[in-house]
């Protein structure tokens, strides 16, 4: 069953289609990857969902409820967490403190809030300043505060961009627990390793248009995605 | 922790009894009369802070508010002789409704930063020439007076500076007391400060709380601007609705710490005596140069200190207080 569906959702920049016409579900309980090259639209897409854009057409249901347009705090409330591709944090805070204000904004106990920070590995980090930690640490942090509020679906913009193999490796373990504790996933990737370790299904986009979906495996094969990735002289 | 809360309520309660006790000491009418401005202006900046430092927008034109807050216990005394004590909460509630119709379509329409400064002050501008204009009504700018009324409490009226200092020392510590009060209101102010983004993924209504922090922090400063008038008895749109008034409020907060409910009154302790001094000393020979010194003196606080004087202050109780306590 569908969790999330996006309908024929379009977006544009002045003359550039960022989004066109794209459709797709997200299943209660999978891990969907999004893939494609730069500019393919998939930062777009998540902030058309969460309400930081809102499309020019098109529409985003959610549990069967439109909520096409609603600002991004109410889509929030109703269970879509996200995280920002160029991390994003209360840097004057402490991790600790980063995490209680969401826990507060949400009514999440602050024994869950301590569970999180175990689970993504910040427990020797909660007293730092936000703005103190390394990349993946940040990113770690982006994690833990979408947990925080407690999400039926959890959008990861390239979680796993600049990290180490094994850094990723890590981060894809706790991704895995996550998913395993109920809680469904969509994950924006570059990286086709990591996608095809952890998604049970792949969407990709190229120029704000969906070229190919299916398993992961199915779609690396795909002509147009090999075209869309790596020029048309790779197609065999 | 509970050491932690014995250690802030003994300097809580040593600033509230010095402050109380001040105006015992019998000092020239003067030296009282600075005392006032002290109090005054931390308790405006404090006010002021509630939306420009704690939730961090950066409001250049609460004069708005302050002026809107002095005529409106003008109009109300002289046109239907109502009791100032009382206009003194009107003011405050007029002010913060007032404050809304630049507030909301700013928030709503996400006007940040900059842009929400310039519109602050474009608002205030607009505010001045209005009442400057409307002269049958508002006196124009030559200003108004509030009359000789029956001494007391009621009336806002004293013959003596003593009670006027009491008047503003007590609408400081309620604002205190209610800054005190808010809890998880304040939290929510400094995510939307760190990050609107962030704050709003994680649920929080950034438009709504900002607002609240605007009217809140326009209701004080409304009331601050009745307080001035009962105290000065005279007020022209100039000081009402001028620049200076805004900027005074947000330099004392900034000079103090505007991140700390605190900051504005070590900010004004420190600068309202020193503008004071100078405009005496240097104000009649060298007209303006006071005003050279006092941007001196800013210039240096935001180079070496941007948290303000308090953030020296916090440094050292967190060292030797707590630790030892």
């Amino acid at each position: 069953m569908a969790l999330l569906e996006v309908r024929n959702l379009s977006k544009r920049f002045g003359g550039l289609w960022a989004l066109k016409n794209v459709s797709l579900d997200i299943n209660d309980g999978e891990i969907l990857g999004i893939i494609g090259p730069n500019g393919a639209g998939k930062t777009t897409l998540f902030n058309c969902i969460t309400g930081y854009y809102r499309p020019d057409s098109g529409k985003v249901i959610f549990q069967s409820r439109d909520i096409t347009g609603l600002p991004p705090f109410k889509i929030a409330r109703l269970g879509i967490a996200r995280t920002f591709q160029l991390t994003k944090a209360f840097n004057n805070l402490t991790v600790l403190d980063n995490l209680r204000i969401a826990a507060l904004s949400r009514g999440t106990d602050l024994n869950e809030v301590l569970e999180v920070i175990k689970l993504v590995g910040l427990e020797g980090k909660r007293n730092s300043l936000a703005s103190s930690l390394t990349i993946l640490e940040r990113k770690r942090l982006e994690l833990a505060r979408a947990l925080v509020i407690k999400p039926k679906l959890l959008l990861l913009d390239e979680v796993m961009a600049g990290l180490k193999p094994h850094e990723a490796d890590e981060l894809l373990d706790v991704i895995l627990r996550i998913n395993k504790s109920g809680v469904t996933i969509a994950i924006v990737e570059h990286v086709m390793r990591t996608i095809k370790k952890v998604c049970n299904r792949v969407v990709v986009l190229d120029f704000g248009v969906k070229i190919a979906e299916g398993l992961p495996e199915e779609v690396m094969r795909d002509e147009k995605v090999i075209k869309a990735y790596l020029g048309e002289e790779f197609v065999a | 922790m509970k050491s932690l809360k014995l250690n802030r309520i003994i300097p809580i309660t040593l600033i509230l009894l010095i402050g109380y006790l001040i105006p015992i000491i019998p000092l020239p009418p003067y030296i009282m009369h600075v005392f006032i401005l002290v109090v005054m202006w931390a308790y405006l900046s404090t006010a002021w802070s509630i939306l420009g430092g704690a939730a961090g927008q950066l409001s250049l034109g609460h004069a708005a508010f302050f002026g809107t807050g002095a005529y409106t216990t003008y109009f109300l005394t002289v046109w239907f002789g109502l009791p100032p004590l009382m206009n003194l909460l009107v003011s405050g509630l007029t002010a913060s409704l007032l404050s809304v119709v630049i507030g909301y379509p700013c928030f709503r329409y996400g006007l940040r930063g900059v842009y929400f400064a310039l519109a602050t002050i474009a608002f205030t501008e607009i505010m001045k020439d209005l009442f400057i204009y409307l002269r049958e009504l508002t006196g124009g700018s030559l200003g108004v007076w509030m009359p000789v009324l029956p001494e007391g409490i009621t009336t806002l009226y004293f013959l003596g500076k003593e009670a006027y200092y009491y008047v503003i020392t007590t609408l400081y510590v309620v604002l205190m007391i209610i800054i005190n009060l808010m809890g998880r209101f304040r939290e929510y102010l400094t995510a939307i400060r760190e990050d609107e983004d962030v704050s709003a993924s994680i649920g929080i209504n950034v438009t709504r709380y900002k607002l609240l922090a605007l009217m809140i922090s326009s209701f004080f400063v409304g009331v601050g601007g009745a307080y001035y008038i009962c105290y000065f008895r005279y007020i022209n749109p100039y000081v009402a609705f001028g620049l200076d008034t805004s900027l005074q409020m947000v330099l004392i907060g900034i000079f103090g710490g505007m991140y700390s409910f605190w900051g504005p009154l070590i900010g004004s302790v420190i600068l309202t005596p020193i503008g004071e001094y100078l405009r005496i000393t240097l104000g009649g020979t060298y007209v303006g140069s006071h005003l050279l010194i006092y941007g001196l003196l800013l210039i240096l606080i935001i180079r070496f200190l941007p948290k303000g004087i308090y953030s020296i202050l916090e440094s050292i109780y967190s060292k030797y207080l707590v630790r030892g306590g």
